[in-house]
């Protein structure tokens, strides 16, 4: 009897050691994946700089980062424009692909876990529209009001900062901000179902796709021009200013995200069973919506629509990584700033010097990943 | 009615129509045959009238302004305008040159119907920008009437003009004041290129557009009239610049590195900015620098060469084009330097006397020198 | 841990669910609740599971009332285990089991937790499964998940809704002789909703029975299990039989030659 009872403990505790080291080996496995990820991101950053429409020499790149540090081991930088092209144009526009890459793609996997739902991306709620419809108006009737486009200069630590066209920023983050404020009216009370909340952005992404319709209509050709090019998305003309005014934004809203994380592990069981695992479901579901929907009006009332990012970049990552939070919202954050800066330097580079609006590359890409995702075995099952 | 109250109804409309007629041939000497009339429309289109047309209606400005220049005022049964801010202050200043016609609602909005109630039998509108629609192509046409699309503005200026005078007068009318236009704007215009000579081709300028915050590329009408006076486009030095557009968006991050470096190796000259039918004081090329890309955060545009030196020209835009563009060959020509020997004042008063116009001679150039603005309109 | 739960009333709108339901569980016990469908056993679970709070009455656990409980204490005192689990994409059994831990985690998992997750699913013979896409499995083998999950969270009550339904038998009879001897064990109670009468005689140590929303008997299945019970509560008549393992119950539709069951 004994000799059975030490056994079946051996046995036991064999089986606990092979369960310990497949779990760690599989967390290692994520790991990797999330470092192949930061590099990535870091080599796609530093070609972003390099490579544009006027190619800078790796060495010239050098150059002027480290000259002014150690002038006497690095050269000037052989053309003075170089200095300008990367700290004024380059810098900031790599940091704010950065910014909304991570954002996105961070928010898209919060919002599918939070509504248990594969298609459901940051703009599920109807902030892009509610943004686009926000920068419309600016566009008609900014210099109206305002008797001419209002550019933004502050100063911080003695150095300026410039925001071009403020308003179109503001008017489309209080537009999102409706759209937030529109959403927590149609769901208040202790239910919050997650078809009310789907059913609600998809009323106010038609309410503001009105808007949009009504302000193209009486628009003029310019403006009609720019609202266009607005909805596309781009990053053109991204300044420090916009950057450093996103950065608390997006490291405060990304940080509170993530700690969401085992709190959505235990929501893919089920929202009663994430109750009974200590979960205020209502609460979560309230707050993660709110902070991801901000997230994203952030970023987008500088850069414009976005697409797609937070729809896709949260798959791929739940297939190569699995569903655990912890792991899958650094990861969807990462692939965003991946998918987003390779999209960003194709469209800077394969017209040159044009530059091609990333929105209508990522629409195709997104479009084909829809494609390919509902047409899959898999995902169509669970559709 | 009897036969005589026939008779003296029958001689009222000879005796009436004839005095009409009088009256129309003192105005506008040399009517063509009035037989069938083909033209070929802006966008292309062979329209063909069996007669010449009588009663228009018309879209934006353009248009009336040439059919004033012309004379044939009292052909336009309505003017319609594009853009509801500007829709009143429009039809304060054409409806005094125009006490026939009706002011007819925007020109997205129009119905077949209210055209015709206004009488007329056709509508000529502009041939892309800020023209009806092509829906409503189609249904003025299956209405009966017929859409014509002609600019009178820009590179067409001219020759939809002649094609005005077909349209209402017949093939091979001739118009005294077209004759005249065509006269003053030749020897202006002449003159200027002549003056200007070939001496500046290794200089360059940049041309941007305000409103559309772009820039001309080498395909444009604007540009080529530049390089007919001075230098050439500095854009044609970027390689594979895109030019099917006659623009191309200033804002690009691409553009502005490459213009920027361009600028670096072989200095531009000059910036030209044309701005909006608007930029008529200090106040408002104030307005149009600001919002241009060249006051945006200090990126590359902001150390351009000919912004650093002093030398960018805001021109109003209605001396770019259209029928005052023979004044912007002489602007341009002035601030390049050249004497032309013409005064804008003189040549503007000219045309105001001849054409029976109110054209101001003040606020048309303004120069940008280290932030300030001042209004350099030649003489 | 045990387990009073008195006065409970619930509804949803203007309907009561449940109309003043009271019983108790006693350390190491298991109760069965029985009753046909719509009686309320599953508002009953949910409502001692807190998942819906009641209208009135009053649920102790070892004699504290839990409405001055934390949710995040409660998790650590009582588990659940819905009838249909449900999973969405790309989880796979580890991570669903693991889960079950959140109660006591703030990110990471200790060692501690790991080890009791790796026994859980070694007692639920999921080894096999480790990194499987749950929603890939059958319905059985995703209810073994959802117990493993349980068994990981090591509650002080176990609150199960139908959780073999969808077992072959062979693994029905495993898993309720598992956990019953996990409670007895680890000196948890468990309560149990069923709809097979004959694992309720097996496996409870009391049965409750819920008719309309209100307790129509509690107390041992021997006392509670009857013929007349099954026909009031069910509308169904039956014959318990003693057999060589203990009683069973045939029900049949009331015609002489019909045997369901």
């Amino acid at each position: 009897m004994e000799d059975e009872e030490v056994i079946a403990r051996i046995q036991r505790d064999l089986d606990e050691d092979v369960f310990e080291g497949r779990y760690d080996a599989e967390s290692k496995k994520k790991f990797v994946f999330i470092s192949i990820l930061i590099a990535v991101s870091l080599f796609t950053m530093l070609i972003s700089i390099t490579l544009g429409a006027v190619d800078i020499p790796l060495i010239d790149v050098i150059n002027v980062f480290m000259h002014p540090i150690l002038p006497q081991v690095f050269a000037e930088p052989s053309m003075d424009y170089y200095n300008e092209f990367i700290f004024r144009g380059r810098m900031p526009r790599v940091f704010m692909v950065a910014l909304t890459g991570f954002s996105l793609g961070l928010a898209g996997m919060i919002m599918q876990g939070l509504l248990r739902n594969p298609l459901v991306s940051p703009f599920t709620l109807g902030v892009s529209t509610a943004a686009s419809f926000g920068a419309a108006l600016s566009i008609m009737f900014g210099p109206i009001l305002f008797g001419a486009v209002v550019n933004l200069k502050y100063n911080v630590l003695g150095v300026n900062f410039y925001v071009d066209d403020l308003l179109q920023v503001l008017f489309a983050f209080l537009m999102a901000l409706a759209s937030i404020g529109i959403i927590l009216l149609m769901t208040r009370g202790k239910d919050i179902s997650r078809s009310t909340v789907i059913l609600s952005g998809v009323v106010i992404s038609y309410l503001f796709q009105a808007g949009i319709m009504a302000c193209k209509y009486f628009s003029d050709e310019d403006e009609l021009r720019e609202i266009t090019m607005w909805i596309m998305g781009s990053f053109t003309g991204s300044t420090w200013g916009g950057v450093l005014i996103l950065v608390p934004i997006v490291v405060i809203c990304c940080i509170a995200l993530i700690s969401t994380s085992m709190d959505i592990n235990a929501l893919a069981a089920g929202d009663d069973v994430a109750s009974s695992l200590g979960v205020d479901v209502t609460k979560l579901r309230r707050d993660g919506l709110v902070i991801s929907t901000m997230v994203t009006a952030a970023c987008l009332s500088f850069t414009g629509v976005i697409g797609f990012i937070g729809l896709m970049a949260p798959h791929i990552c739940r297939m190569i990584i699995g569903n655990d939070a912890r792991y899958l919202s650094v990861c969807s954050g990462l692939m965003g700033i991946a998918i987003l800066s390779l999209s960003d330097l194709f469209c800077r580079l394969i017209i040159r010097p044009g530059e091609l609006p990333v929105g209508i590359v990522l629409y195709i890409i997104g479009g084909m990943f829809f494609v390919w995702m509902v047409g899959n075995r898999r995902w169509s099952k669970r559709l | 009615m009897g036969s005589s109250m026939m008779k003296i109804v029958a001689i009222g409309i000879v005796a009436v129509v004839a005095a009409a007629g009088c009256a129309f041939v003192l105005v506008n000497n040399g009517d063509g045959n009035d037989g069938p009339i083909t033209i070929v429309d802006g966008s292309g289109k062979e329209l063909k009238f069996d007669s010449p047309i009588d009663k228009v209606v018309t879209a934006n400005t353009n248009i009336p302004n040439a059919i004033k220049m012309l004379g044939y005022n009292d052909n336009i049964a309505g003017l319609s305008f594009y853009s509801s801010k500007t829709d009143l202050s429009n039809w304060e200043k054409f409806s005094l040159s125009f006490p026939k016609a009706k002011h007819m609602s925007l020109t997205k909005s129009m119905t077949a119907e209210e055209i015709a109630e206004a009488g007329a039998e056709a509508v000529i509108v502009p041939v892309k920008s800020m023209t009806i629609t092509s829906e409503q192509e189609v249904s003025f046409e299956e209405y009966g009437l017929t859409v014509i699309r002609l600019d009178c503005n820009g590179d067409s200026a001219i020759d939809d003009l002649r094609k005005l005078i077909t349209l209402f007068k017949g093939n091979g009318a001739t118009n005294d004041n077209f004759d005249a236009y065509m006269e003053l704007y030749n020897s202006i215009v002449n003159t200027v290129v002549s003056k200007a000579g070939s001496g500046t081709s290794d200089k360059t300028f940049l041309m941007y557009m305000s409103s559309g915050t772009s820039f001309y590329n080498q395909s444009s009408e604007l540009s080529s009239i530049i390089e007919s006076i001075y230098g050439k486009n500095a854009l044609r030095n970027i390689n594979n610049l895109d030019v099917s557009n006659k623009t191309n968006a200033a804002d690009s991050d691409g553009l502005q590195e490459n213009i920027r470096a361009l600028d670096n190796s072989d200095n531009v000259d000059k910036l030209f900015i044309r701005g909006k039918s608007t930029t008529n004081s200090v106040g408002t090329a104030k307005t149009v620098w600001e919002e241009s890309v060249f006051a945006k955060s200090e990126m590359s545009y902001g150390k351009l060469s000919p912004i650093t030196a002093g030398e960018v020209y805001i021109f109003d835009s209605d001396i770019m084009s259209g029928l005052l563009s023979f004044v912007g060959y002489i602007a341009i020509a002035e601030v390049c330097g050249i004497d032309t020997g013409y005064t804008v004042s003189e040549v503007i008063g000219d045309f105001n006397n001849t054409f029976g116009y109110e054209e101001s001679s003040k606020g048309l150039v303004f120069k940008v020198a280290g932030g300030n603005i001042t209004d350099v309109t030649p003489a | 841990m045990r387990v009073d739960i008195e006065d409970l009333v619930q509804g949803y709108g203007n309907r009561t669910i449940l109309d003043g339901v009271s019983f108790s569980v006693d350390e190491g016990e298991v109760v069965t609740v029985l009753g046909p469908n719509g009686s309320g056993k599953s508002t009953l679970i949910k409502t001692v599971c807190r998942i819906m709070e009641p209208r009135s009455g009053r649920i102790a656990m070892d004699g504290k009332d839990v409405s001055s409980i934390s949710k995040e204490e409660f998790a650590r005192l009582v588990g659940y285990v819905p009838q249909n689990p449900e999973f969405i994409g790309y989880t796979n059994v580890y991570d669903a089991v693991l889960v079950g831990r959140r109660p006591y985690v703030k990110w990471n998992y200790s060692r501690e937790d790991i080890r009791m997750a790796a026994e859980s699913m070694r007692l639920m013979r999921l080894d096999e499964f480790f990194d499987r896409q749950v929603t890939e499995m059958s319905g059985g083998q995703r209810q073994r998940v959802t117990l493993a999950r349980a068994l990981t969270q090591d509650p002080r009550l176990y609150v199960f809704d139908e959780p073999t339904s969808a077992l072959d038998l062979r693994h029905q009879l495993d898993t309720l002789r598992l956990m019953r001897s996990v409670i007895k064990e680890r000196g948890s109670s468990m309560i149990i909703a069923l709809h097979d009468l004959n694992l309720a005689i097996r496996y409870s140590d009391k049965v409750m029975v819920l008719k309309d929303g209100k307790v129509y008997g509690f107390g041992s299945s021997d006392d509670v299990i009857t013929e007349r019970m099954i026909r009031d509560v069910y509308g169904v008549e039956s014959e318990i039989v003693e057999g060589k393992n203990g009683r069973y119950i045939h029900a049949y539709d009331g015609s002489d030659d019909d045997y369901l069951v």
